[in-house]
Formats: C-alpha cells, structure tokens, sequence
C-alpha cells in the first residue's frame, strides 16, 4: 500500500537526508546521569521521610514529657498520610500497557489527570500538616498560637512557604490542564476510524 | 550500565538506526539543537525500555514505538499550546509560500519541511512510511488498526504532494 512510485522517490530522498546527530558515547552518557539523577530524587523523598520520622523519634525518646510520642504518632500518621495519596494519585501511571503510542498516551492522559488532581489535594495536606503541627504544639506543650505564628519555622513555612507552594501547584495544574487538551486530542484523532 | 548483555543491545540498535532517529526527531523540531535534546531523551527511554522487549515485533519497531512517545511527549509538554495547532486535521494554507520559501533549497530539506508541516497524526504515519516500514508495523508503533494507518497514509500522501507542490 504505501510502495507507490512517486512515494517511492520520496522514500529514497527522506532516507538520503543525514542530519547531524550526536554521538553514541554522548547518548550512553546521558542515559547514566538520567539513571542517576531518578535515584537521587527517589533517595532525596525518601530521606526526608526518614529525617522527618527520626527527629520526632529521637524528640519523643529524649523528652521527659510523655506526651511527646502523640507528636511521634501524628508525624508518622502524616507521612502514612502523604505516602499513601502519592501513591493513590499515581495509580495506573507507572506505566503504559505496552510500548505503542496508544498506550504511552493513555498514560500520559492519566499522569496529566493526577497531577492536576495533585494540586488541590497538595495544597489541603499542606495546609492540614501545618496546622496539625501547631495544634499539637498547643496541644501538647501549650505553646501560645500567637507566639508560634511569629516564629522563624512558621514565618518560612507558613506565610512564605503556603503561598509559594500553592502557586506552584496551581500553576502546574494549569500547565498540566493544556497538556491534557492536546493529548485528549490526539487520542481522539488516533482512535478515530 | 552494568549489564553487558542490554549494553550491547542498547548500543547495537543507536548505531543501526541513529540516523533514522535523527530524521524522526528532525520532523518534529526544527533546530538542530532541539532534535540533540530530543535524542538525548530517547535514549535513556529506550535503555529503560529495553528488559521489556520480549520480542513480539522487531527490535526497529519496537525502537520506533519508544522514540515515537517521547517525540510527542516531548511537543506536548514544551509547547501545549503550539501542539494544539499542529494536531489540526486541516493543513495550514499558504502552500504558495511555503513553496516559495523553500524554493532554493534542498529537495531533502523540501520534503522535511513539508512533512512538519502535516498535521500531527498523518506526520507520525508518514515518518514511518517513509522509512521502509509496512503498514502492519507502523500500526504496532502507533497502536492503531492497519487499515487506519491505510487511510491516514493515503490522506497523508494526497497533503504531502500539496504541500511539495505537486499535483494531487
């Protein structure tokens, strides 16, 4: 079906193009930073889970006050929290099916759809975490609110850090809604008969 | 890369099909700097990738499914906007310009620039006919029915012609 002569001619003159292309070695290399850079930044999460977990651990065992280990329990009830809807947000997103560009899409599709999600749900568990900690520490410690909303964690967490983080997540949810149009598209005109 | 066998897998189907690569990559971006990047994406994709080979197609396709993906992940994720107008079934008008515009060039160079003009579907069939490959593989590539891949061929080759400016 697609031997007609005049394709043919066509054939032969895409095939003669030679564009300049890097080299080998160039590419090996590229595929060893990539390999390395996914295990720094899945080392990196998972590092700062164990930090998080081991500072309120080494707090809970170094503190006189018993009621230290609910701060524990809430920091380990927090990262469940956080591990357990990253992972529910990337569900079906690990991989396509096969190798073809229809399944590569349908992948594609359901990673734009968890990451636009991501942006609400991020936000809450912000915003949830930061409180959470406060009321622990008033609950706890009776800690003043108004003492700690002065504090540098808070003033760099809080009124600067919240902010920037929801304008980064809006943002690439905004990003991430004009992808799926086009993939959504192009699904569409590949599925089409 | 600790694993000789998938190296020397790895490495045997870049040097084979690097310059096929390179002429992919080029139907999808101009520069030459953009069509390096590109490459320089598909690579490691195409290392990943690799264990999950298990021979049901050759390794060509199997290649081609993988440079494929990442050439539109690559458009859709730098320019959604811009990719938007490419998947426009209608190819732009002014073939008189684009005519003009490339009339000194290379018949190589011509035939490049016409097929980004196509529309994104009928460019990605296209491609893969215009590198020896039958219609039955270039369906395993894009995961679409054979006789699809017919019937975007044929529109493709009619919007091709136009946009050499050959008769239909």
């Amino acid at each position: 079906m697609n031997a007609q002569p005049d394709f043919g001619a066509l054939k032969r003159q895409w095939q003669s193009a030679a564009p300049p292309l890097p080299d080998v070695a160039a590419l090996r290399e590229r595929v060893n930073a990539d390999t390395r850079a996914h295990w720094r930044a899945l080392g990196l999460v998972t590092a700062l889970t164990v930090l998080a977990l081991a500072g309120s651990l080494v707090f809970a065992l170094l503190s006189p006050d018993p009621a230290a280990w609910l701060s524990f329990g809430f920091v380990m009830l927090f990262a469940t929290l956080m591990w357990s809807v990253a992972l529910w947000l990337s569900r079906g997103t690990w991989r396509p099916r096969d190798d073809s560009v229809a399944a590569a899409l349908d992948v594609s599709i359901r990673r734009c759809r968890s990451m636009v999600l991501a942006a609400p749900v991020g936000i809450a568990l912000y915003v949830l975490g930061l409180v959470g900690s406060l009321a622990w520490k008033d609950r706890l410690f009776g800690v003043d609110w108004s003492t700690v909303l002065g504090t540098p964690g808070m003033i760099f967490a809080g009124w600067i850090g919240a902010p920037l983080y929801a304008a980064g997540m809006v943002w690439n949810a905004r990003r991430q809604r004009s992808r799926l149009k086009v993939l959504l598209e192009l699904k569409r005109q590949l599925t089409e008969s | 890369m600790q694993d000789p066998d998938r190296e020397r897998r790895f490495l045997t189907l870049l040097n084979a099909n690097l310059p096929a690569l390179g002429r992919l990559a080029g139907s999808y971006v101009r520069s030459s700097a953009e069509r390096e990047d590109l490459l320089q994406d598909i690579a490691p994709a195409l290392w990943q990738a690799l264990p999950r080979f298990r021979g049901e197609s050759s390794e060509r396709t199997f290649l081609f499914r993988i440079a494929h993906n990442h050439c539109i992940n690559h458009i859709t994720r730098r320019r959604p906007m811009a990719s938007l107008q490419e998947l426009e079934l209608d190819p732009p008008d002014g073939n008189i310009s684009i005519e003009a515009s490339l009339h000194q060039q290379q018949d190589s160079a011509r035939l490049t620039e016409a097929v980004r003009q196509l529309p994104l579907i009928q460019r990605q069939v296209v491609v893969l006919a215009l590198e020896d490959m039958e219609d039955a593989e270039i369906a395993q590539v894009l995961g679409m029915t054979e006789n699809n891949v017919g019937v975007r061929l044929n529109r493709a080759r009619a919007t091709l012609r136009k946009l050499m400016g050959e008769c239909p």
